[in-house]
């Protein structure tokens, strides 16, 4: 009875936490990757990883949104350090047309956006871009972020307001 | 200055919002800088993608279907009891059940004798340890660290450096790393100060007797926050490495010891 309970409740929690984090894990992926077929499967890996490793996570070393957030830092730069070096990674909007989304003309303006959005982030230092994707599409708190880049709070908030100033300027030509 | 640094706290208080779904507005004595920012920050937040619900679906229904057999297989493992163990150690037929409990018995009396120190010349000064490692026992699972190149490295500063890390399995049986690749810490040779740490994988990787596995450092000569170290001379430093041997858990090798020497010209 206990073991079923145990059972039930181990696959309650994981099936809380995939609610909670799926969105954000995918959108971070995608943002680095920039292709929805790629971001899936990238973003099952992470899922995957998770599952396997679950049993070692502990919330006392770390809250599940840092933990769940190297993970997919860690595949989104092993994928690079397969792919990259042998062909380009295709950018999306104008070979994809998701079918629950957007006007197959809006998703080519998005693509397009996204795309100059990507390459200005490029330009900024690592720790900046890092930051931005981490605030932007994790949804991380500055508190997390600086956990996880062992840098302080503080120098968080300061880098990302800047970072976000630098990228208004770059994609608006300003 | 004032206005900066409480713009600076502001802004990610703002974004937080904007992304938890609040609407968001800025108060009328911002600057007009800051409201630009602010402005270009729900940019962002609209060019988002969201993952279909296909995919989510799926994907949810894999993950569990995995998490339970994963569960199951967890519950067999657990039913071999210790007892069922032994039971499958003794013989079916009379005559072998009587030779294994004859040389069983015989087995516990001689470490009876030699637990009281009877075969020793000074009674009662041989240790436990000291005894199993006079019958050569094996202690720990042995893992061997090296590196290729294994000399110094020298590159001018901004140059990425490139090292292989063997880890190698000098024990008779096979090892498992878990989690593959340890923490790889670069630390300054002369203080041992940690300037840049690469967090542990989640993988784990097993690796037969003699044989060796092969993870690829590349270091850009930055430190956690991202700067360009100064020149000088740095370590390549292992400290730790979880390794199973039999599905227990034991001591790979002792302490942290540099692998090779990175010089930043």
């Amino acid at each position: 009875m206990s073991e079923l309970k145990e059972a039930k409740s181990s696959r309650e929690a994981f099936a809380e936490l995939y609610e909670e984090y799926l969105d954000r894990v995918f959108r971070y992926i995608h943002f680095r990757v920039n292709n929805t077929q790629v971001t899936e499967d990238l973003t099952s890996v992470v899922f995957e990883k998770a599952l396997v490793n679950f049993g070692r996570y502990s919330s006392d070393k770390a809250k599940f949104s840092t933990w769940i957030f190297a993970i997919a830092r860690n595949v989104v730069i092993d994928y690079y350090r397969v792919n990259v070096k042998k062909h380009a990674v295709p950018s999306e909007g104008l070979i994809e047309k998701p079918s629950e989304d957007p006007s197959p003309e809006d998703e080519v303006e998005q693509g397009e956006e996204v795309k100059k959005l990507q390459d200005c982030l490029k330009q900024l230092q690592w720790d900046e871009q890092e930051i931005v994707r981490l605030k932007f599409w994790a949804e991380l708190n500055n508190r997390q972020i600086a956990k996880m880049l062992g840098i302080s709070e503080t120098n968080v908030g300061t880098k990302l307001y800047r970072a976000v100033k630098k990228l208004r300027s770059c994609v608006q030509g300003t | 200055m004032d206005r900066e640094l409480r713009e600076e706290r502001e802004f990610s208080e703002h974004v937080d919002r904007l992304l938890a779904g609040e609407k968001g507005t800025v108060d009328e004595g911002e600057s007009e800088e800051y409201r630009r920012a602010f402005s270009f920050a729900r940019k962002i937040i609209r060019l988002r993608r969201q993952p279909s619900p296909r995919f989510k679906a799926e994907l949810r229904k894999q993950l569990l279907l995995k998490l339970e057999e994963r569960q199951e297989e967890q519950e067999e493992r657990s039913k071999i009891t210790l007892w069922e163990v032994f039971r499958s150690l003794v013989p079916k037929t009379p005559v072998w059940r009587g030779a294994t409990v004859t040389v069983a018995v015989g087995v516990l009396a001689v470490l009876v004798i030699w637990g009281a120190g009877l075969f020793s010349q000074t009674p009662g000064t041989v240790t436990g340890p000291e005894s199993t490692a006079m019958l050569g026992v094996p202690s720990t699972a042995r893992l061997q660290l090296e590196t290729s190149p294994s000399d110094a490295l020298a590159h001018p500063a901004g140059e990425a450096f490139q090292v292989d890390i063997i880890f190698k399995n000098i024990s008779a049986d096979s090892i498992t790393i878990d989690p593959y690749p340890p923490v790889i810490e670069i630390q300054e040779a002369d203080t041992s100060d940690v300037v840049r740490s690469f967090a542990q994988g989640t993988d784990k990787r097993e690796i037969a007797p003699s044989e060796g596995l092969i993870y690829m450092l590349v270091w850009d000569q930055k430190d956690d926050s991202g700067q360009q170290v100064d020149s000088g001379r740095y370590n390549v430093v292992i400290s730790d490495v979880e390794v199973l041997k039999n599905a227990q858990a034991e001591d790979a090798f002792g302490g942290a010891r540099p692998l090779v020497e990175l010089v930043i010209q």
